[in-house]
């Protein structure tokens, strides 16, 4: 295999949403690894982090949609990762983020997943997508809510998850 | 609550999923098709290690713990560039799955074998098998790989020897009920 060119790219005004490859996860591992993890279960072993971040790659090819790695488009560095995630246990496609920790602040989510949203309209047609957010972790519901999104009484992952819809209509 | 395997994909959603899955090689063997998983195949894959058969490799498994370990299986083709595939035979049912695996805590790439029950003692897993050892040894510059597999499976021990596999005995196994097999380059049978 020479490579995944044919694959889904996005460029947004400061980002370049790419495939993730095995370097990528280094930085989720070191997330994982951190008390910043703690809203996402964490911290995590290495193996725990590859059980998740290989399984969300792994839905590429067999669902058509995953998590794209962001770099800055002007210095090719690692920024974090956004997109559509079905893991086990999830109702629905789910709307995530990820930004590594001097990458916050800047609104990189934010470009990245409105990036996304649009993408996921285009391509999927979807009406609606939600995020799935711990009710303890205050900046990404914040991030959810500035983002346009709603507070919906519906499944997430987790019983007490705080579900934040989204609606694509009109982004196609 | 809908499972990620029973969605309808939409046409948006396969098409992409097939431009991402472009990338994986097809092999062709005498009475087999070594090919990119689909999202189809899992039917296949959770009937195979959510039953007794998957024992030897720490199951029975849940659906949900099939599922993820089936998308983990197949990342490793965006990750590294070899991975799992559907192994198909006649006019495309699926026979099973091989695989060229790597995890953390593994030390080198694993060759794997998962058929179903329907497809064994025909010499399917061996065929598919030594086409994947083939290729993999062709492409990527690895020496070698290594199989792990259950004391207990004398099946699979027969298959990896034919493989040309080595047991050794002293060799580091993540599971002390383990055989460690291991597989040179060009050393083949």
């Amino acid at each position: 295999m020479t490579g995944l060119t044919s694959a889904p790219e996005i460029l947004t005004e400061r980002l370049r949403l790419r495939m993730p490859v095995m370097s990528d996860f280094a930085h989720r591992q070191a997330f994982y690894a951190s008390p910043r993890s703690v809203w996402e279960g964490g911290p995590l072993s290495t193996r725990q982090a590859w059980q998740i971040f290989a399984s969300e790659v792994g839905q590429w090819p067999l669902m058509g949609f995953g998590p794209f790695s962001m770099d800055d488009k002007a210095t090719g560095a690692y920024l974090g990762e956004v997109g559509v995630y079905q893991p086990m246990g999830y109702p629905e496609p789910e709307l995530g983020w990820f930004v590594v920790d001097g990458a916050e602040g800047k609104g990189i989510a934010t470009e990245g997943a409105r990036a996304v949203m649009v993408w996921a309209a285009k391509t999927f047609g979807l009406d609606h997508i939600d995020n799935y957010i711990d009710p303890g972790n205050a900046r990404s519901i914040a991030l959810g809510l500035r983002l346009g999104g709603v507070i919906v009484d519906a499944p997430g992952d987790d019983p007490t998850d705080v579900v934040i819809r989204h609606d694509l209509r009109g982004m196609a | 609550m809908t499972s990620p395997w029973a969605h309808q994909l939409t046409a948006g959603s396969a098409a992409q999923a097939a431009r991402v899955a472009a990338a994986v090689p097809v092999l062709a063997t005498p009475r087999l098709t070594l090919r990119a998983p689909v999202l189809a195949d899992f039917a296949a894959w959770a009937e195979i290690v959510c039953s007794d058969r998957g024992v030897h490799i720490g199951g029975p498994f849940t659906m949900d713990e099939a599922w993820d370990d089936f998308c983990r299986a197949v990342a490793v083709w965006m990750l590294r560039g070899h991975g799992l595939w559907t192994v198909t035979a006649g006019e495309g049912e699926v026979a099973g799955f091989v695989l060229v695996g790597f995890e953390p805590g593994d030390a080198e790439p694993e060759l794997g074998f998962l058929f179903r029950e329907a497809y064994e003692g025909r010499g399917m897993a061996f065929e598919a098998a030594a086409a994947a050892r083939d290729w993999f040894f062709a492409t990527s510059g690895y020496k070698t790989a290594v199989s792990f597999t259950d004391r207990a499976n004398h099946r699979s021990h027969r298959l990896c020897e034919r493989l040309g596999g080595v047991v050794e005995p002293t060799a580091p196994v993540q599971d002390a009920n383990d055989r460690f097999y291991r597989y040179h380059a060009g050393g083949a049978a």
